[in-house]
């Protein structure tokens, strides 16, 4: 039966996304995974076959086979080839973004885009602990690690004599890790356009004029890359991450 | 051969297997059939919480194919050493059992084609009819010559 609606069960290999052309969407269940039996072992696209709960049999399509068997891989490779990093499409792409407006022990304005921010934190500047070269606070019942932008962005370095501090924490990481902002001048929404003719480090996508004022566009990825790269997730993981 | 051979309908021709191998009949199977297998294979089953590959034996003696069939039967099984998957083989409908002894064994007649003969152990011949025993260790054993070993 032909129908006018095209029925596409959107599914996620290894870090690519993969539309299937169904039918129809009978359930969700979950399933214990027999292995197939060894007659179908040439049959590679299925990883399996299960009892569902009606008692009838169901396979289980293995997605890493399906997609070698349908020979995307090429197309799919040189799609990424193309691909530039996703953050800075977003910035570039001139929508109103919602982004955090902050300042660290300098004068300089930061601005970081919001969709990237899991949640802030507020510390005092005597929880920080020195351990090693590096530093980390206690919070909350977390240990995080924090780093601080000045160390690793071409900005003035000041001494504090702030009571409070602010944390960063980014949804991209796998460990606990803050960022410290000395002051949060809150959240806009607006359309960003970064220039990046002036300022160019790693660690930073551009500069963006907001209020008339001239901030800096931290590139949050960049910076913990920089400072702690071991606390990125692989580009796997971020591919689960909707941003 | 001598022993008990149970008897059943593949495309209207009475064949055979050693009941000693059997282990159920079971009517109307409702078997999920398995995109991208070998056509020897029907598709999978459910039986008693196992997952059993049903073989469409049709397809395996390269019997014509039937558009149409009025009813359906499988017959499950007992898994061997050799093969530990469960297996079952789809037939029209189950005969009896027959009692064989070595004289009503006949040899395999030259005019079937290599395709049934490779799988036909012998040809039981009895008052009005022959029975076609198959030997299942040639589907679905692990040697060299089954079919298993080529799909």
């Amino acid at each position: 039966l032909e129908s006018a609606v095209t029925k596409i069960l959107i599914v996620k290999a290894a870090n690519k996304v993969y539309g299937i052309i169904v039918d129809s969407i009978c359930d969700r269940e979950d399933v214990l995974v027999k292995p197939l039996p060894q007659y179908l072992r040439n049959c590679q696209v299925y990883s399996g076959a299960t009892i569902l709960g009606d008692g009838k049999v169901a396979m289980v399509l293995s997605l890493d086979n399906l997609v070698p068997t349908s020979a995307l891989s090429v197309a799919e490779e040189q799609l990424e080839a193309l691909r530039p990093n996703e953050e800075i499409i977003q910035t570039l792409r001139p929508t109103l973004q919602e982004v955090l407006l902050f300042k660290c022990s300098g004068p300089e304005i930061f601005t970081a885009s919001m969709p990237l921010v899991a949640r802030m934190e507020i510390i005092q500047p005597g929880q920080i602990q020195m351990i090693g070269n590096k530093e980390y606070v206690k919070c909350g019942g977390n240990v995080l690690r924090v780093i601080r932008p000045e160390e690793y962005l071409p900005v003035q370095r000041c001494l504090s004599e702030r009571s409070k501090l602010y944390l960063i924490v980014p949804k991209f990481v796998t460990k606990p890790l803050g960022i410290v902002v000395e002051k949060t001048l809150g959240t806009i929404h607006s359309e960003i356009k970064i220039d990046e003719e002036h300022l160019q480090a790693k660690g930073l996508l551009g500069t963006t004029v907001i209020n008339n004022t001239i901030t800096l566009m931290v590139d949050l990825h960049e910076l913990i890359e920089l400072a702690a790269p071991e606390y990125l997730m692989t580009i796997n993981d971020r591919e689960g991450l909707t941003v | 051969m001598k022993g008990k051979v149970l008897s059943f309908y593949v495309c209207g021709t009475l064949c055979g297997v050693d009941i000693n191998r059997v282990k159920e009949i079971i009517r109307n199977p409702d078997y999920t059939p398995v995109m991208g297998s070998s056509p020897e294979i029907a598709g999978l089953i459910n039986h008693r919480g196992e997952v059993v590959t049903l073989f469409e034996l049709a397809q395996i003696l390269k019997f014509p194919r039937q558009e149409f069939r009025r009813s359906m039967s499988g017959i499950i099984l007992k898994s061997v050493a050799d093969s530990p998957d469960q297996a079952g083989i789809l037939i029209d409908k189950p005969g009896d059992v027959i009692e064989v002894t070595a004289d009503m064994c006949r040899p395999l007649p030259s005019t079937l084609g290599t395709a049934q003969t490779q799988f036909i152990s012998e040809v039981v011949e009895l008052e009005n009819k022959t029975v076609l025993v198959l030997d299942l260790g040639k589907i679905l054993g692990n040697g060299q010559h089954s079919l298993l070993y080529k799909i």
